[in-house]
This record gives C-alpha cells, structure tokens and sequence, in this order.
C-alpha cells in the first residue's frame, strides 16, 4: 500500500498530488508511456542485440571457456587454467614459442610503425601539392591498398624471391646482371623482418590519404597569417601542419599497432618464414588450432593478445598529449 | 530512475554473460570423450546394427558426399556416380563439392559444430580424404572405422585390395578410409627431347629401374636440351619438397625422420644419414640437372621446360594434355645398392562420417568404391591405378587400356614396378612412429621444408658448409620437429 506523496521518487512524478490514488492513476499513466516508448526501442533494437549476442558475445565467452580447457575442435577432457600456465612457463616449448611470436610480432610493429608514419606523412606533404595531374599520382600510390594482403604478398614473393642456385626474383636478377651480389630478402633470418617492412612502402596510400584529408581541414586562413608573419615551409609546417594533422596521425598510430599485433597475411605467402620470423602472434594462434588441433590453447593465446592490445592502446591513449584536437 | 536503469541493465548483462558462459560449459561439456578398444567395439556394435547389410540394387534411401573442388576430384567422383546410380537407381546421392583451399578446415569446423550441437545429420556421409589427413580426421572421431564392416558384410573383404594401401589408412589397428587408388612415383619423359638429347627410349629400359650410375649418366646426356623456343631445359623436374618423393629416398639412404625409444618420439634428421639424401640431391642441382627444387604442379615439366619428371599417375591427363609426347618409366634406383630401392606410395580415398546419418548407403557407395566395376569407372578416366589388386595384372582391366595421345602401347607397367618390394608410404617408419598424433602435420611441414631451404639457401660452394650449408638446415628442422613433438605432447 503506498500512502502519501512521495515527492523525490522520480523526477517525473511531480510532488502537486495531494491524495494517494491520484498519484497513483498518474504513475500508472506515465509507466505506460514510458513502458510504450521503451518497447519501440528495444523492438528496434532486437535484430542488432540478438545478433551481438549471437555472433560477438557468444564467441567471445565460448572462446573463454575453451581458453580454460583441452578443446581439440571436438572434445574436452580436461578443465582448468593449465593453458595460461603452460604460456607462462617460458622453460615450456610453448611458453618458448608464444614468447618468441612475441618477441617478432613487436619488432615487426615497432619497425612498421615507425617506417609508414614517416614515409606515409612524407608522401602525403609531397603530393598536398596543386599541380597538374597530382589527382593521378595519389591514385597510383592508393592503389596497391586495394590489392588484398595476400595476392600482393605473391608478388613481393615474386619481386624479392632469393636463390642460391636456381631461379631468383626480379630485384635479385637485375642484382646479378650488374655483376652485384644477391640479397637474401625473405630467406634469411637477418633480412626477413627488414624485407617485410619494406614492402609496406606499397601501402603507404592508405595513410596518405587520411592525412591529405587532415590537411585539407587546416584553415588556409593560418598559413596566411603566419606567411604575413614571415613563416617559411617548415616553421609553417612544423606549428600549423603537423600540430593540427596530429588527431589523424594518432589514428594511423593506433590503427597500425592494432593491425600490426594482429599480422596474419604473411602466412599466406611465407609461411613462417626463415627460423620462424615470420611467426607472429595471430600466426601462433593459427597454428596452435589448426595444426595442433588445440583450441583450448590457441584460444588462451588469444586472451593473451587481446590483453596486449588492449593495454597497449591504453597506453597510447594515456600518452595522447602530444596530440592537438580542434578545441585545444 | 536512471540510477534503476542503469543497475538494471547490469544486473541482466552479468546474467546474460554467466548465461552464456554456463551454456558454453554445458555444450561442450557434454562431450568429454575418449574410447578404448572396448568402448570402440561398443559403439560399432550399436551403429552396425543400424546398417543394412542385406540391401541390394533396390535399396532406396540418401546419401550425402562432399569433395573439394579440384577439376580430377569432380570428374572421378562423376565417373563414380555415373556407375553408382545406375547400380542403386533408388539411392539419392546429394553430392557438393567444397573450395579446394581450406577444404579439410571446412570439415573440421562442420564436425566441430556438429559435435557442439549433438546434431550430426548437417554432415556429409561420405567425403574425400587424403592418406595424409586420415590420422588428423581420425583424432576429431570424423572417421568410421570401416574394418568393422568388413567383419559383418560378406560381400567384401579388404584383403582383396592392395595391402599396403590398406595399412595406409590405418591408424592403429583399425581402417578409416576406404582407398580409392594405389598411387605411385614414376619417372615421365619429354619423347621430344629426349630424342633432341640423342638418347633413344631403350636407353631408359622401360622394363626396370634405371640404377643410379645409369640415371645419372642419362641426366649427364639431357642437361644441355633447348626447346623450340631456345630456351634452356633442365634435365628434371622433382619436387623434392614433397614427402612422398622425399621420403623413400631418404630411408634408402638409412636415415629416418623420427625415431622412438621407450615410447617417446624424437627427431632423426640430424644424421649423416640424411646429410648424404640431401646431398645427393643438392648435387643433382649443383650439376646442373634440375634449379633448384624442382616445381609444384609439375610447372616446368607440363611448360616444356624438362625433359624427365618424377611424377605421379593422378596427374598423368593433365601432364599429357600439355606434353603430347609423353613416355613414362619406373622410378630409377637412386642409390647404389639395388636391395635399397623404394618408391614413393600412397593414395586418396573416401571415408565414412563416423556419425553418418545414411550408414547403410555410405557402405554401398564405400564397397562401390573398391569394385570392379568402381575401379574401372574411375580408371576410365586416366589417372588411377586400381586398388583391387586382381586388376593389376589383369589385361582387360581398364586402367591397363588407357591410351595416352593416341599411344596404345603406353607403359602402364612402369606404375606397378616391383610393387610389392619397394612401394615405401609416409606411414610406413615415418608417419606411423609419431605420437602424439596431433604433431603429424608440423612434423611433416618441418620435413618437408628441410629440403626446400637447403635446396634455395644454400650454393654450390657452400651446401656442405658447418655453418651455412646442409648441417646447419639439419639443425634447425631436427630442432622444430621436436618442439613439435612436445608441443604436441603438452609441453
């Protein structure tokens, strides 16, 4: 039995009600509104909330579990925590082998992070430019992006393929009719990494453009200003340009180190490389389940890199000072 | 209200994810499994009595196949039901083939879902599997134990068919793919330049084994061809970076890929054993008879870029449809001593879902397989050398009838040269002796891989290097099928 105004029980009900029934007819009346508006929206929201249940939660909870048992793809016959033991036990030959993807995936990132944020900036200054027939050039630079991972991994398989006695790739061919030595590419373990990064240069376009939308935003009211104020190029480039496209280059920094933990293409076109240097962590999990047919520590290895990503970009977050939003 | 809202909406988050979490628990709890021998005999004791063992030519009922997408795939497995349906007219057969690339994954996650449901009836009954895959499939329970079968069906005995192909699709003591061919290495031969080498077809005694001084001088002979464009052609093309050509010869030369002592699995390949195979064959390169490791899909062969392959039967109409001369001779001995002669075996089949929903058609399509009439039908389309042992030597046999280009007196014997004595399967001392199982196919990956950087990394000046050539490659791969090995095994 409610007897009385309960005047702070909601903001809605306003406390003029001076007997009990009223409020309660008006209660009523407002619930239904409310329980009517609330209905359209969750029936709206039904075909987006089923399918996150089904295809993201589910998963995400069923690869849990299986990160806490033996999961061979078909059964279970142990439950536990042993997966993230093992992963921890560096002396184990799997600790040794997740600890070593490990240690390939952040060279790879770390390398490839800081080689395509300077030449992806450096080509987009160059081509920010009105010239005649720079629209073309952007294109031939966006377009190797458009060629799937890969196929185009075929092709630098082609470009830089090393042989020490049979038949070599393009660069190595064009090498040896200089009379020059070849290089070992993707062969050696020394040259693996380094080759790899290298063929980032065909996908520079995708940086580039973000960044020539970033700097089509700058006002050209301040390189106006500060050209009145004398600036050359490079003050004007190092206080107006930089500073203002620093949200996109953040974004290209984030988006690479997420895309670059998570390296999987490579195994499509070389495998794991030479001594394993091309193992990297997506690539572990990979094999851990379907060569190993152990799913249960594939899916421990996953936790472990979503748990790496996820602090990593909270890291890069917490260290976002340097990057100047438009209100700043 | 928003305060009540919001503790709502967490509270049915929380449950909903405990939810989730319990029924991911349950589903998969419900399968912990594993079957001895008792519980196996169990278990097929309940699914043959659900198979109809009488059923005839008028047996009606569904069967389900899947394939995966290679042209010689479908036009046997069309060759097969061609003579299938005309043999059970009321037997519908639904059959899919699935993309070639990530063929066995597609299984393997079918039954994974399959076995998370509890509903096997979404899988295929029959699907083609290769000699390889059996021990994986095998590990998942996909595979039927089909040797139960033949302990109930009259009508069919697996020592009809070639033994040792029987014994590679084994896993233990029990069956779990019925072969559909006895396939071999042989050596084919470019006629055309061959005679622009000067050496005349009796030179290659298409009757026997070449042995190695021959081959080897044979080689010495063809290393210096050009084709009608000029080009140069090299003397063979092998693909060493393929277990089935790489292992026989490596066990001719005394060496072994894995060993067992007491029971534990370790690897072999760092022995002077195999450092004499490969540098055999690093010197067949060396010399100048081959680049490198020869190609996959036979490239150099089927573009006119060789004169010899050492090749298989399975692809012998499409190498013939490139090379219209083509000869072919048994595998030349490699090794100097003649009682070390072993030639790559092995073969494809078709296994039976171990949940098939038809099991009584999904036998007489397996028995169908291995008759006469099945082998025929499938021989008929060039490319299989039976697996019922009768036809070998049986002159109408179809398989013994095929003309190559309009050569009837091509020489089919050459794929059954001293069968019973040298034919050498991956199972057989190497597959058979790893456990767990589960490391088979990074153990073979390992292996295989050995010969393709030695053969690409390493120079003629430098292969037998300590540090840079063929021990340091040995090293390395002796190092991963260990880890392997252990991996596999838990550690």
């Amino acid at each position: 039995m409610s007897i009385g105004i309960k005047h702070n029980s909601s903001k809605g009900s306003v406390g003029v009600l001076s007997s009990s029934l009223p409020c309660k007819i008006k209660r009523r009346k407002y619930s239904k509104r409310m329980l009517r508006t609330s209905l359209q929206c969750w029936v709206f929201l039904i075909p987006v909330s089923v399918g996150m249940v089904v295809f993201a939660a589910t998963p995400i909870l069923m690869s849990l579990f299986f990160s806490f048992t033996n999961y061979n793809g078909a059964f279970i016959s142990q439950i536990g925590a042993f997966n993230f033991k093992r992963l921890f036990d560096f002396s184990s030959v799997a600790g040794e082998r997740f600890l070593n993807s490990m240690r390939v995936t952040f060279i790879y990132v770390i390398a490839n992070m800081a080689f395509c944020t300077v030449l992806s900036y450096a080509l987009a200054l160059f081509l920010h430019r009105k010239m005649k027939g720079i629209g073309v050039v952007r294109l031939l630079f966006y377009l190797p992006c458009l060629i799937p991972g890969f196929i185009s991994g075929f092709i630098y398989m082609a470009i830089f393929r090393y042989s020490a006695s049979g038949t070599t790739g393009l660069i190595n061919t064009w090498l040896l009719n200089l009379g020059l030595p070849q290089l070992t590419f993707f062969s050696a373990k020394s040259t693996a990494i380094p080759t790899l990064v290298f063929t980032s240069v065909f996908g520079l376009g995708g940086g580039m453009i973000m960044l020539l939308a970033a700097f089509s935003n700058i006002p050209p009211t301040l390189y106006e200003a500060a050209r009145l104020d004398g600036a050359g190029y490079f003050k004007q480039l190092f206080h107006i340009t930089i500073p203002l496209s620093t949200p996109i280059v953040f974004y290209n920094l984030v988006t690479s180190l997420i895309a670059g933990l998570q390296t999987f293409g490579t195994y499509a076109a070389y495998g794991t490389g030479p001594e394993e240097e091309f193992n990297f962590m997506a690539v572990e999990i990979y094999r851990m389940a379907f060569s190993y047919h152990n799913y249960g520590l594939a899916c421990a290895e996953a936790y472990l890199l979503f748990v790496i990503v996820g602090l990593l970009s909270i890291i890069m977050f917490k260290f976002s000072g340097w990057v100047h939003y438009g209100d700043d | 209200m928003k305060q009540g809202i919001k503790k709502t909406f967490r509270t049915v988050l929380c449950a909903l994810c405990c939810a989730l979490m319990c029924f991911s628990a349950v589903a998969c709890n419900s399968n912990v499994f594993r079957f001895d021998e008792e519980e196996l005999d169990k278990v097929m004791n309940e699914v043959l009595n659900t198979v109809d063992f009488t059923a005839d030519e008028s047996y009606a009922g569904t069967l389900r196949i899947v394939t995966n997408q290679e042209p010689d795939q479908i036009t046997i497995m069309n060759a097969l039901l061609g003579g299938f349906k005309k043999k059970y007219p009321s037997i519908t057969v639904d059959y899919k083939n699935y993309p070639s690339a990530g063929y066995k994954d597609t299984l393997t996650n079918m039954n994974s879902a399959c076995t998370l449901n509890g509903k096997y009836d979404t899988f295929p009954d029959v699907f083609w599997a290769s000699n390889t895959d059996v021990t994986e499939y095998q590990s998942l329970d996909m595979l039927m134990p089909v040797d139960y079968f033949d302990g109930r069906d009259e009508s069919f005995d697996f020592a009809d068919l070639v033994k040792i192909m029987v014994d590679d699709c084994k896993v233990g003591e029990h069956v779990y793919l019925m072969p559909r061919d006895s396939d071999r290495m042989v050596m084919y031969y470019n006629k055309d330049f061959l005679a622009k080498a000067g050496v005349s077809e009796e030179e290659l005694h298409p009757d026997r084994a070449l042995t190695k001084s021959e081959f080897l001088a044979l080689m010495e002979k063809c290393k210096n061809v050009k084709n009608d464009d000029g080009k140069d052609v090299s003397a063979l093309d092998a693909f060493w970076n393929w277990e089935s050509l790489l292992w026989p010869l490596l066990h001719a030369y005394g060496g072994a890929v894995v060993k067992e002592e007491n029971g534990v699995t370790t690897s072999a390949l760092n022995s002077p054993e195999t450092l004499e195979t490969y540098k055999f064959i690093k010197e067949l390169n060396n010399k100048g008879y081959m680049t490198e490791g020869g190609t996959g899909n036979y490239w150099r062969f089927k573009n006119k870029l060789s004169v010899f392959l050492f090749g298989v039967r399975a692809t012998l109409t499409d190498l013939a449809a490139n090379v219209s001369n083509i000869g072919v001779v048994p595998m030349p001995n490699l090794h100097d001593d003649e009682s070390r002669y072993f030639v790559g075996t092995g073969c494809s089949g078709y296994a039976m879902y171990r949940h098939a929903a038809n099991p009584t058609a999904a036998w007489l399509f397996q028995k169908y397989v291995a008759s006469e009439e099945g082998q025929n039908a499938i021989s008929a389309t060039g490319n299989n050398i039976p697996v019922l042992k009768k036809l070998f030597d049986d002159e109408n046999a179809v398989w013994r009838n095929v003309t190559v280009n309009g050569d009837a007196s091509f020489n089919h014997d050459a794929y059954i040269y001293e069968y019973d004595t040298a034919s050498l399967t991956a199972q057989t001392g190497y597959r058979e002796l790893i456990k767990p199982i589960t490391a088979i196919k990074e153990v073979s990956k390992a292996f295989e891989d050995s010969i393709k950087y030695v053969l690409q990394n390493t120079t003629s000046s430098d292969y037998l290097d300590e540090k840079n050539g063929i021990p340091k490659f040995l090293r390395s791969y002796h190092r991963d099928i260990n880890n392997a090995i252990k991996i596999a095994s838990g550690n």
